[in-house]
């Protein structure tokens, strides 16, 4: 039971404050609306004028409940699962509930009144609950309490359900009562129910964005259509990131507009000039505004650019991994976790064994490439795109024209694609730079190029293990030194103290494996290349890593894997749980013919734990398929289950391809792969069969749902490829890896 | 540093304001950055910005980590008289840049 | 988990989210969330910034009022954020303001800034310049008069870089602690996690 103080929450539900409308306006029928989302989602999906019932719902005439959501929809469904926490309060019924996203101008205006406007860290429903769940209670007291007043009843006597509100004989709408309602304040706010009193969180409801999609009405930032817009094609400096050092000596030197000219619809070419932080700012480039963005694209394709490249031409990634596995036995790394003695337990130990694992840059690749539309005028600017933090992208805006914050105005749309990538703002800083200097609307689309050159990648990592097997098999010592990409250091300095980023290793400072003597310590190895979070962050490079190397110690052992992890998670029930319903779901068994082979990985992300068995197969010339992927998992509750299953399937696709085929490689400064030809992504035809079981511990624990799943993917299959093959995967992609058996 | 860029009008009133700008480039290392290996970037920031009207200090900002590179100031001062109006930045590393500007108080 | 000074007032901030993923036994008894900001007549400063208050404007009570910062509700990535200080000057009696301090709690050394003034600089104050805010954290700033009476005020900044580090890195750490002292393992302080001190 959550122990937030009810009293406590009065503001964030109280009367539709200041900025938010109160008028009860006339429903003046219009063509059937079906969607539950307008096409654009920022903008209300019905008639205009309802009631606000507080910031986060909205009552019409006719009775349809509009609940706003603070997140952002990039297919993880939140436009569905978060009204469904809504309505289960309020007690409305479900097909009069529509959705719009909660204003971020407003939410800044009002103190933050939508709590919390960012997408990520699987956060929408574990974050979100509580307050969303009071929003909805609250709501239904009051207008329960409006029908009692008019009825001369207490509250008590009072029913609320399906937008109904009845005492004795006496009946009436959520949408008679509405502006009664509004009025009215508690002096006590509702107790919000418990997961037993659920009668529709944890319903397989269907998508309200299903219908925009599916006949493409769905307005996406790269769709956004603005009067008078142009648009803008743009090409950053091909090294991108830097830092202090070198990015002053990486500029754009020159460029020579007068060759594009006169081409068909081209408007005008301007320099980038770069603006604040290094890798979040705008970089220096040069951008061409056209009347459209195919003009603008080919144009930017034939107009010579000069670059001045800076001393990061001399990068590329062999040197960067080299520099890693150099680090290995460097001084200086910074301890994370000391438990006992684990060298001396290691030198001690019936068996010793050690390997050193490695894990590339990774782009997020979304499908929608980086966008963004801008228009500004004289009393404000309008921001359109697809914001994982809207109210960033705003304040970014609002720095980079010098505006105040009240006079800029973001419209998210729906993403295509996000996985941390949006929450960056980068192509929001340049296109305000490209709006004013353009001096009129400007939608800027990066070509797929750019998006890959200038993607801020998932961190790469080097990372060595020791271990120390007793002579019962059964691990003496864990010793794990992690050479990483720190994103902490670039981003947030502060939480890096004497070398030492946590998040970094996280999944290796972390992990729940009953080992008496554990040691952890890590190097910080930047580059140049600029990084961001990636779906699931750090332990999408990591649980591969170390889960391999668990695996590794259970051989050395003798073993079986699945066993071992429940042995070492002994006293962790919900480790318990999820272990043992794999194996009875999975049929787990180490006893396949030679050429395919089961592996496990575990992992636990944002309070979910998860566990995936991986069934491949690998021919004698090492061509591989994995054939089934069985998941199984605990985050505690799940509001929409069917949704849920979805988020485990593409987390599994993305790990998946995270282990085979992904990799973002450097050379001579420069990101090398530039579409999907040199950067693959699983196709259909690569596709293994996913089964998911929840195994729910339920209680207090509310785990994220959006990322947990991609870890253990490719661990899972590295240690199936060693039951097939006989071969220990020790580097992402596995591509670079001779799976050949004989 | 390089050459700072200072706004300050011609003439004003005498008991008027003098609205003043000033911007200098320093990328003001607060010494709790890290280098690409993990190092802390040394501190090395300006530490004193220091304006002086007819040769009186006026303003002494002490200026700390928490500034942001390229220090900019935009303050006022009451106009008394014509004269000089003097603006020195030291940076931790002993260098001191100066500049000056006129005002004409009417 | 670093607790919020208790002595702070906040600035009306909705829910710590912080608070959902710590439970029972969280932070719960020392998040002040204040619908109105409690009307009084002093204002309390953090801990590590009052003995550098004492030394340049000696000791007593922070009066509010007078002093207002002019500070984005939010900035993404902290690294220069605007920030003006204007101060109600000169007062009817002639008073001017001599010192402001500014403090920052959330960055790892506290005082942000320190400017001396005189009659002619204290009497319009408007100083605008911009800062680094390593967090999100409350500013606070006091101005001393030529009276010597102080006055003070705060505002919360929130701070966000692509995503709120609470949000990433939090639940895992908590977890991993509890399950250590379950265990019986000692996690000495400075190996506790994302526990950003206190600026001194």
């Amino acid at each position: 039971m959550t122990h937030l103080d009810i009293t406590r929450r009065n503001f964030i539900v109280s009367t539709a404050a200041a900025g938010g409308g109160m008028m009860l306006g006339f429903y003046l029928p219009s063509a059937a609306q079906a969607a539950n989302i307008a096409n654009n989602p920022w903008e209300r999906p019905t008639a205009k004028d309802g009631q606000e019932i507080n910031a986060w719902l909205v009552i019409d005439p006719d009775g349809t409940v509009t609940v706003r959501v603070a997140q952002s929809e990039m297919g993880e469904g939140i436009f569905t699962s978060l009204p469904m926490i809504v309505a289960e309060e309020l007690q409305a019924d479900w097909k009069a509930i529509k959705a719009e996203y909660a204003d971020a101008n407003r939410h800044i205006k009002n103190n933050n009144v939508y709590q919390r406007m960012s997408t990520g860290g699987s956060g929408a429903v574990r974050l979100s609950r509580v307050y969303l769940q009071q929003a909805g209670a609250s709501a239904r007291e009051r207008l329960k309490e409006a029908a009692a007043k008019d009825w001369g009843v207490t509250r008590a006597d009072v029913a609320a359900k399906d937008s109904v509100l009845t005492s004795g004989t006496k009946r009436g709408t959520y949408a008679e009562f509405a502006t009664k309602a509004a009025q009215i304040t508690l002096d006590k706010e509702p107790a919000i129910k418990i997961p037993d009193q659920y009668t529709f969180m944890g319903t397989s409801v269907a998508r309200l964005d299903t219908p925009l999609k599916v006949n493409g009405t769905a307005t996406f930032g790269i769709d956004v259509r603005l009067p008078g817009m142009v648009y803008a094609a743009v090409m950053a400096h091909p090294i991108p990131g830097g830092d202090a050092g070198t990015r002053a000596q990486r500029t754009l030197k020159s460029f020579d507009f007068n060759a594009i000219k006169a081409r068909p619809g081209v408007i005008g070419a301007y320099e980038l000039k770069p603006q604040g932080d290094t890798t979040s700012g705008v970089q220096p480039g040069v951008a061409v505004v056209a009347d459209t963005w195919y003009r603008a694209k080919t144009a930017l394709g034939l107009m010579p650019i000069q670059w001045e490249m800076g001393p990061d031409v001399a990068i590329n990634s062999n040197g960067l991994f080299d520099r890693m596995r150099k680090a290995l036995t460097e001084p200086g790394a910074a301890v994370s976790r000391k438990d006992g003695d684990a060298e001396g337990a290691i030198a001690k130990a019936a068996k010793k064994i050690e390997g050193v694992y490695e894990s590339p840059y990774v782009a997020h690749a979304c499908m929608e490439p980086m966008n963004c539309t801008v228009a500004i005028t004289n009393d404000r600017v309008d921001v359109y795109g697809g914001f994982q933090n809207p109210p960033g992208a705003l304040s970014v805006v609002a720095d980079n024209l010098g505006v105040q914050p009240n006079n800029v105005y973001t419209h998210t749309t729906f993403l295509g694609g996000g996985f941390g990538r949006r929450s960056r703002n980068d192509e929001v800083r340049q296109a305000a730079a490209v709006a004013k200097l353009a001096g009129k609307p400007v939608k800027m689309v990066w070509t797929r190029e750019e998006d890959f050159r200038q993607g801020t990648h998932r961190p790469m990592a080097v990372t060595k293990f020791q271990a120390g097997i007793g002579a019962d098999g059964m691990p003496t010592g864990l010793w794990i030194r992690s050479v990483q990409h720190s994103i902490t250091a670039h981003s947030r300095p502060e939480a890096v103290v004497n070398g030492l980023d946590n998040g970094a290793i996280e999944g290796f400072r972390t992990n729940v494996y009953n080992i008496p003597n554990q040691y952890v310590d890590m190097h910080i190895r930047n580059s140049h290349i600029p990084v961001h979070f990636y779906r699931s962050v750090a332990v999408s490079q990591n649980i591969f890593q170390i889960e391999s190397f668990i695996d590794e110690m259970a051989q050395a052992g003798g073993k079986d894997p699945m066993q071992y992890r429940i042995d070492l998670t002994k006293d962790l029930p919900d480790y318990q749980l999820v272990l043992k319903t794999l194996k009875e779901k999975s049929g787990w068994t180490t006893n396949l013919p030679k050429g395919t082979g089961m592996g496990i990985g575990l992992s636990v992300a944002f309070g979910t734990v998860v566990a995936q068995a991986a069934t491949v197969s690998v021919t004698r010339r090492g061509a591989l398929t994995v054939e089934k992927i069985v998941c199984a998992l605990d985050c505690g509750h799940l509001v929409n289950p069917s949704i849920a299953e979805a988020q485990v399937q593409s987390s599994i696709v993305m790990g998946l391809g995270d282990a085979t085929i992904h990799e973002i490689t450097v050379d001579k400064g420069q990101v090398v792969q530039g579409n999907f030809d040199t950067f693959p992504i699983i196709r259909m035809n690569q596709m293994p069969i996913i089964e998911t079981h929840f195994a729910l511990t339920g209680g207090d624990k509310w785990g994220g749902m959006g990322e947990p799943a991609l870890p253990p993917t490719a661990a899972a299959v590295a240690n199936a490829i060693f039951y097939a093959t006989g071969k220990r995967v020790r580097s992402m992609p596995f591509s670079h890896t001779d799976l050949s058996w004989s | 540093m390089a050459d700072p860029k200072i706004s300050v009008p011609e003439t004003a009133e005498k008991g008027g304001i003098i609205p003043i700008r000033t911007v200098i480039d320093h990328p003001m290392d607060s010494g709790h950055n890290y280098d690409r290996d993990g190092k802390l970037i040394p501190r090395r920031i300006i530490n004193t910005f220091i304006v002086k009207y007819n040769g009186e200090e006026v303003f002494h900002a002490n200026l700390r980590p928490a500034q942001a590179s390229n220090p900019y100031y935009s303050f006022n001062i009451k106009a008394t008289t014509s004269g000089p109006i003097d603006f020195a930045w030291i940076d931790d590393d002993g260098t001191v840049t100066t500049a000056t500007r006129n005002i004409t108080v009417v | 988990m670093n607790a919020v000074p208790s002595q702070t007032l906040m600035a009306p901030r909705p829910l710590n989210r912080r608070m959902f993923l710590l439970g029972a036994g969280g932070l719960v008894a020392t998040v002040t969330l204040v619908p109105q900001f409690a009307k009084s007549d002093t204002i309390a400063f953090p801990n590590n910034s009052l003995s550098y208050i004492k030394t340049a404007m000696g000791e007593g009570a922070i009066n509010q009022g007078r002093i207002t910062l002019d500070l984005p509700v939010l900035a993404e990535t902290g690294n220069s954020v605007p920030i003006t200080f204007n101060a109600e000057a000169p007062m009817p009696d002639g008073t001017f303001v001599k010192r402001i301090m500014m403090f920052v709690p959330g960055n790892p050394e506290i005082l942000g800034a320190d400017y001396i003034l005189n009659p002619l600089s204290g009497s319009n104050v408007s100083i605008g310049t911009r800062i680094r805010l390593a967090r999100t954290q409350n500013v606070y700033a006091v101005a001393q008069y030529s009276d010597n009476s102080r006055w003070g005020t705060q505002f919360n900044v929130l701070v966000t870089y692509g995503a709120c580090v609470e949000d990433i890195f939090a639940v895992e750490n908590e977890e991993y602690l509890k399950r250590q002292e379950m265990r019986g393992l000692t996690v000495p302080d400075e190996l506790r996690g994302y526990v950003v001190q206190e600026g001194k």
